[in-house]
């Protein structure tokens, strides 16, 4: 992985020499390298395959130039793996080509009066990956699912998959009015999803995430496992409106797809919370915050991608929509054009799949989205439900009718029970209900809050839901066949 | 004084620059070792703009090089891949890189053969885990070139952008519309594959394409966004692609219509199927969903169960679907790498000569797009289902255009035929159930059907149904055959987005409908 002296270095000449151009205003020089290793699992009993199925990794560093020139006009220009000062020039020169006349550009980013509130919160083991390491982690996992598999009586259609990711990401930036900023960090994710076919198609999943190695659970394959024999004798349930008891996955899944409280999706009039600020929108049970400070969470940032000390932003409060997220453009777009007051600290570069990526502008993301806990123990928030269902991993959650409404639905994947009495009874037959449910509308009415917080990544997603489990009233649940031959 | 210019370099000149040094650094691999490697370069540019105010531009290049090894040990494959972007100035020393990466691959399979090796030795379980003879693989060299009419050199920047901002002018003016935003790129890209066994493969092709989104508020809220492109030059903004239209046309079609749909009520909620006529565009996303993902042979073999999910027609090689209907006789689907659409190509990312693949032939199912290692394990050649979004990550089974077949109902003859129903147009959001056997798919309009004709239109509806009962049902498939592009189908961690084209015809079966799930 390049050195983080080489992106300071980087940027520091880049701003020194760009500043002289005679037609910029402003230049600001954004550089970051990230290395993704990422291990694929996936075994299945009773079909060939290939245990650590992809053993691979992704590199990428570069140069990104923001030019304010002296027209008015406003420029982005990028070099991949080149961080010499040629690169530099090649960005700039590529931003003055296909400049922009933006209105609602007021001016680039200022140092912030706030101090960077985390340091070396990173891992040095992640972002110097040990490939011998890594690998033995990939089997332990494999392996002690399969350990766990042996206890049992044997399964007839045993298959699981999963995956380990070890995301270093680096970043440098300076910039003409001031901004000078390094942050390193460091993601480590991993879970399995363990399905025994012969026993009815039940599943059991596992995850874990922390930023520093030692602190990450191998045991997430037994895990798994585990929960997938917990869930044989599974049974299905009818169509109808139940309470649901929701565990740390679902919260998350349903937030990452379905809650966008970007400033930029509330400027294209794209989000269900526009023209909602001030207003209820949630129970008054549910406070929301982003919190860019918490410790081994993978969300955690020190600097955002705009060279400002990330702060914490509070979002809902006690159910009321206080705030909504921004970058230093639409913070002062909206101060300018409606004389509205935002942070704009969440200005991050996120590429898929992860990492700060030098190649886009910064955009608008969370960082930790964190929804405060309750007081309940899991026991308690079952208690509160009495008859209903404790789902706890949910599959393809999407905001069906679009981004304007908060409609969602989902099918019910495994790790979930019916709720008889106040207490865990049967296991809930995988992929045999779908949820049709507004978002609104179901956290409208919420039955209690637990008192353990998890985060959680959703596949595909860079946003961090850290959660309690909650239960909510009424919502409607649909049978659906579920049948794998 | 005459203005210095310099000489333009395609992107197949890049790769060109190139080739010889890449092909020489995955020769002899080692024993028992397989290696493949891939090269990409693409240009162009791209605009965004938001009510006709620009949000970003910009031209562009980027390179890209990804090695996979397979090493063979003790019964068992191990598989490493390296993979990165790649600069400008990489590209007069790329040898070492080339030659760094792959050892990186190499060692890495190694890595992996070794410990898979004890696992397999030590856990009854892990006696399926297999070994892979790639180097059995039969050896290509090919040139594959498609060119652009009007090639994206001939546009300045920024008249591409004035022509968005213009159009997105023009969008937020109809009435109800909030926001009109359009995202434009126009370009090429060149792909190199190579590996030990001898091939050498180089793919190249224009690009250009449009991503139009529109907001809008009148009675009630709704939003709408769709793609039009083609793998084509600038001719593909003035209509040579798969709606037919200009870029200007399409635009303001999708604003019309989205405005038009703010006014309408929300679709109502069926208790029970009801018939459904699902147009072309609707059925695309259908058969892309339902069908398609479950014929991909990872898939189906459960390497995707964490993620993508796997495929409720095979549960195993003994156990499956193959043979028996999964769908009314009326019903053929296909996988055709020839058609032009956005999965159209030659040779797949595992240098496997593409063609064509019948999922289901008259309601039976028949076959399902594989790589190397599932054709070994399907007992099938490999047909050329491989494919990535970059060369820094590895290949994939994804649909290529993948179809409902046509049938004999004339489109007007089918809707006349229908006495009550509903009518379902436009693609919008799918979700899909863990084996893909059931689904709840939004449109972009529904409309009543009384006696044969539309009747009221409604806003935020789509079906649902179990997969298998909604194949089944289906009873009069139209002759009005369309393929249509979508260019963001996800898979693979880290995600890969890859485009892919879906086509169909109209089709008449039930389904539930449903609309909104609050009051609205």
């Amino acid at each position: 992985m390049i050195s983080l002296k080489a992106l300071r270095d980087a940027v520091d000449d880049g701003v020194k020499w760009a500043g002289r151009q005679k037609d910029a205003i402003g230049v600001e020089v954004f550089a970051s390298s990230n290395v993704l290793t990422t291990m694929r699992l996936g075994l299945a009993n009773n079909i060939p395959s290939n245990a650590l199925e992809e053993f691979k990794s992704l590199e990428d560093f570069g140069i990104g130039v923001r030019v304010h020139f002296n027209t008015g006009r406003i420029g982005f220009g990028k070099e991949s793996s080149d961080l010499s000062l040629n690169a530099v020039k090649s960005a700039l020169e590529k931003a003055r080509k296909s400049c922009i006349k933006d209105p609602f550009f007021v001016s680039l980013p200022q140092p912030a009066k706030e101090k960077q509130a985390i340091k070396n919160y990173h891992d040095p083991a992640v972002l110097k990956f040990n490939d011998v390491q890594g690998v033995k982690r990939a089997y332990l996992v494999l392996d002690g699912a399969l350990s766990a598999v042996e206890k049992r009586s044997s399964p007839g259609g045993l298959n699981m998959t999963g995956e380990l990711d070890f995301l270093g990401e680096q970043m440098a930036i300076a910039s003409t009015t001031g901004i000078s900023a390094v942050d390193q960090s460091s993601i480590v994710w991993g879970h399995l999803t363990a399905t025994l076919e012969g026993e009815k198609d039940v599943a059991g999943m596992h995850f874990d995430s922390n930023t520093h190695i030692k602190n990450f659970n191998t045991g997430i394959g037994r895990e798994a496992v585990e929960r997938a024999f917990a869930s044989v004798d599974a049974r299905p349930v009818e169509t109808g409106t139940y309470h649901l008891a929701l565990g740390h996955q679902v919260i998350c899944d349903i937030f990452s797809n379905v809650f966008d409280a970007s400033l930029q999706s509330v400027d294209f009039n794209a989000s269900f919370l526009q023209g909602k600020k001030g207003q209820k929108v949630f129970d008054e049970a549910i406070t929301m915050y982003d919190d860019p400070h918490l410790p081994y969470t993978i969300g955690s940032k020190a600097f955002n991608d705009e060279g400002q000390p990330t702060v914490s932003t509070p979002l809902v409060e006690k159910g009321k929509l206080v705030n909504f997220l921004s970058n230093d453009y639409y913070a002062k777009k909206f101060a300018r054009e409606k004389g509205e007051t935002y942070l704009g600290r969440n200005g991050f570069r996120f590429g898929g799949g992860g990492g700060r990526n030098y190649s886009s502008e910064p955009g608008i993301h969370s960082t930790n989205l964190v929804i405060q806990k309750g007081s309940l123990s899991q026991k308690e928030l079952f208690e509160s439900v009495d008859h209903g269902l404790y789902i706890d991993r949910i599959w393809y959650t999407y905001p069906v009718n679009g981004s304007k409404v908060s409609d969602f639905t989902c099918t019910v994947r495994g790790n979930s029970y019916v709720i008889r009495n106040g207490e865990r009874a049967e296991p809930l037959l995988p992929n045999s209900v779908r949820i049709n449910a507004n978002l609104e509308r179901m956290l409208s009415t919420v039955m209690g809050i637990g008192k353990v917080q998890q985060p959680i990544i959703v596949w595909g997603s860079e946003g961090v839901v850290v959660t309690p489990e909650i239960a909510v009233r009424d919502v409607h649940v649909e049978r659906i066949a579920r049948f794998l031959m | 004084m005459k203005k210095h210019v310099e000489p333009v370099q395609t992107s197949l000149d890049r790769v060109r620059s190139v080739q010889d040094v890449l092909v020489k650094a995955v020769r002899v691999p080692g024993k028992n070792t397989y290696i493949d490697l891939r090269f990409d370069a693409s240009q162009g540019m791209g605009v965004g703009t938001q009510n006709g105010n620009p949000l970003g531009a910009g031209v562009d290049y980027d390179f890209a090089l990804g090695v996979r090894a397979f090493v063979r040990m003790a019964n068992v494959t191990g598989m490493g891949f390296v993979g990165q972007s790649i600069s400008l100035r990489d590209l007069d020393r790329l040898k070492p890189l080339a030659v760094k990466i792959k050892s990186l691959s190499i060692r890495r399979a190694k890595l992996n053969a070794v410990q898979k090796a004890k696992l397999k030795k030590n856990r009854a379980n892990a006696s399926t885990v297999q070994s892979i003879a790639y180097d059995e693989m039969p050896a290509h060299k090919d040139l594959v070139e498609a060119t652009a009419k009007k090639p994206f050199r001939e546009l300045e920047v920024q008249d591409f952008l004035r022509r968005v901002n213009s159009l997105a002018r023009a969008m937020k003016k109809q009435q109800n519309i909030q926001s009109a935003l359009i995202q434009a790129y126009a370009g090429e890209g060149a792909k190199f594959f190579c590996n030990s066994n001898g091939s050498e493969i180089l793919q190249v092709r224009p690009l250009a394409e449009s991503f139009v989104y529109a907001t809008a508020q009148g009675k009630g809220p709704v939003d709408y966004y769709a793609t039009l492109g083609a793998y084509k030059g600038l001719e593909a903004f003035e209509g040579e692609n798969e709606f037919g239209v200009s870029l200007e046309a399409f635009g303001m079609d999708l604003a019309k219509g989205t405005s038009e749909l703010s006014n309408a009520p929300v679709a109502p909620t069926t208790s029970k199927p009801v018939t459904v006529v699902t147009n072309p565009h609707f059925n695309s996303l259908m058969v892309h969903e339902i069908c398609g993902h479950p014929s991909e042979a990872d898939r189906a073999l459960k390497r995707e169960t964490a993620w993508a999910g796997r495929a409720w027609w095979y549960h195993s090689p003994q156990e499956n679907w193959f043979g028996k209907p999964v769908a009314s006789p009326l019903v053929s689907v296909f996988s055709d790498p020839s058609l032009d659409g956005y999965g159209r190509y030659a040779y797949d990312d595992e240098g496997t000569k593409a063609r064509k693949v019948e999922h289901i032939r008259e309601g039976v199912l028949t076959d399902f797009l594989n790589s190397v290692d599932t054709s070994f394990i399907l007992g099938a050649k490999p047909n050329g289902g491989m494919r990535a979004s970059s060369a820094a990550v590895v290949p994939l089974i994804r649909m290529n255009n993948t179809c409902f077949a046509p049938g004999e109902w004339n489109e007007e003859e089918l809707l006349r035929d229908t006495r009550e129903g509903f009518y379902i147009a436009g693609q919008k959001i799918p979700s899909i159930g863990d084996t893909r056997q059931n689904f709840r798919i939004t449109c972009w309009k529904v409309y009543e059907i009384k006696n044969g004709e539309l009747g009221q239109l409604y806003r935020m509806g789509g079906i649902t149904s179990d997969s298998l009962d909604y194949l089944k049902s289906i009873d009069a498939v139209g002759k009005d055959f369309k393929l249509y592009n979508i260019p963001n189908c996800g898979k693979g961690t880290p995600m890969q987005t890859m485009k892919v084209g879906n086509g169909a015809p109209t089709m008449r079966g039930l389904a539930r409908v449903t609309g909104g799930e609050a009051s609205l």
